[in-house]
């Protein structure tokens, strides 16, 4: 039983290209298969073994679909319930959401204030970005695209690991 | 690759403006002048002698009220004092520098910071990391003792990379030597981006309330690709040296403590450069552990 940090399971280039002459010179000597032409008609004859209705459980049943999308729904809903209730607090009315909850003096309520009063430095210098603010959009927006244009247009093959 | 250097420019001048920003003095709102609005600042302390209708907030400058404020007032990590005849309209909260609050002054909402607030100093200490608190109680460790413990908690976590996924390490590694160029490139890009993206981000699960306690565990928690990168690169560097060694994890944390321990120095003098000089540096491998879907894949030389 190797262990997971054996060196031999990550080879190196020279190895990997010892190991391909290996298989060839092995290959080679029970005549190394020759490429014929696939026999006519074969993609037709397959497309004609499958079914015509997808395999039962393969496609959600629209009852579980429904629910699928309702719950998707209902987490927008309170992402966006969240947000409005913060937003009341941090940019109307500090106290407001406190006062939903019993009153900033004590308990549930002073917890609620602290963290509307604590969320506003990190808001309100974002918003006092300004003109910045349009500059980073843009600059967000052109370094993502060259991101994605560095990952897509590098070259790489699979597999790197051998597996267990 | 001109496009790509542009572009970086771009993304380097649109993060210029917050140090730039915390250059200048303190903020003073003269005893006529009136700002209708908020105002707001980073570590810049605040002095208000005149009328602010809105909000006044820090993360880790002073606030000193003289005047008189229509909102709230807030710092994270500095200090605040109402002094005689101090009027604010809302509530005032300071997370770990103190209130100190004359007889004279008058806050119509809740007064919060006098004793410190549960969780503040946690908070306080990210909000020092990008800026020396001013006029705050809060104690400060010496610089080389929390940058050699920074080093060595990073070094751990690095040694950790490496043991749990050997492998895929491997793999990273392979892919920087296949494109360094392009997982450079992608990795820094990747570290502007984030830098840029994040304040958003940040601010938007502030406005939650709900998700402001979850900022601090989420920022630890993206430190983890950088210290993947970290392990990476290390692994690169002492296959480069003609370290092989027959454990590749142990190999790895000493190409790690190659890579940390000039930032210890460095850290102790200068904080924010060693940062930024490990960031930069982890990117590179965080940009080869992109390319190559975290190790699994090799990337085919061009």
């Amino acid at each position: 039983m190797g262990r997971r940090d054996a060196p031999e399971l990550t080879p190196t280039d020279d190895e990997l290209a010892a190991a391909e002459e290996s298989v060839r010179r092995t290959l080679a000597r029970y005549h190394e298969p020759a490429p014929v032409p696939p026999p006519p008609g074969l993609a037709a004859r397959v497309l004609a073994a499958l079914q015509a209705e997808p395999p039962p459980g393969s496609r959600p049943e629209p009852a579980r679909r429904r629910l699928g999308l309702a719950a998707v729904w209902a987490g927008a809903a309170l992402v966006f319930l969240l947000l409005a209730f913060g937003a009341w607090g941090v940019l109307v009315n500090s106290l407001a959401p406190a006062s939903v909850a019993g009153g900033p003096a004590a308990g549930l309520g002073q917890l609620l204030l602290v963290l509307t009063l604590a969320a506003k430095p990190l808001v309100n210098l974002l918003a006092s970005a300004g003109a910045t603010a349009a500059l980073v959009v843009v600059a967000a927006a052109g370094g993502a695209w060259l991101w994605w244009r560095i990952v897509s247009t590098t070259p790489f093959t699979p597999p790197v690991e051998i597996p267990q | 690759m001109k496009l790509f250097a542009l572009m970086l420019l771009a993304l380097l001048l649109a993060l210029l403006p917050a140090p730039a920003h915390a250059q200048a003095g303190p903020l003073e709102i003269a005893p006529d002048e009136v700002i209708d609005g908020d105002v707001a600042t980073f570590d810049r302390p605040i002095i208000v002698r005149g009328v602010v209708t809105g909000d006044v907030t820090s993360w880790s400058g002073s606030i000193r009220v003289e005047g008189e404020i229509g909102g709230d007032v807030v710092s994270y990590a500095g200090s605040i004092e109402l002094s005689q005849g101090a009027r604010v309209g809302g509530s005032v909260l300071a997370l770990a520098g103190g209130v100190g609050r004359h007889a004279g002054a008058s806050v119509a909402g809740q007064l919060l910071g006098e004793e410190p607030v549960a969780g503040g100093a946690l908070v306080a200490g990210v909000a020092t990391i990008f800026g020396r608190p001013t006029g705050s109680i809060a104690v400060s460790l010496p610089r080389p003792l929390v940058s050699g413990a920074t080093a060595l908690v990073a070094l751990l976590l690095t040694a950790a990379c490496a043991a749990i996924w050997p492998r895929r390490t491997a793999g990273v590694a392979l892919a920087l030597r296949s494109a360094p160029l392009p997982a450079a490139a992608l990795g820094v890009l990747t570290t502007l981006l984030l830098a840029l993206v994040l304040p958003a981000l940040a601010s938007l699960l502030a406005l939650s309330l709900v998700g402001l306690p979850l900022l601090l565990p989420l920022l630890l928690a993206l430190q983890l690709p950088y210290l993947f990168g970290l392990a990476a690169l290390s692994r690169r560097l002492v296959e480069a040296l003609g370290w092989q060694a027959a454990r590749p994890a142990l190999a790895t944390t000493l190409g790690a403590l190659l890579l940390l321990l000039p930032l210890v120095f460095v850290g102790a003098a200068a904080p924010m450069l060693s940062a930024a000089i490990f960031y930069l540096i982890s990117s590179v491998g965080l940009g080869a552990a992109i390319l190559s879907r975290g190790g699994a894949y090799a990337i085919r030389p061009a």
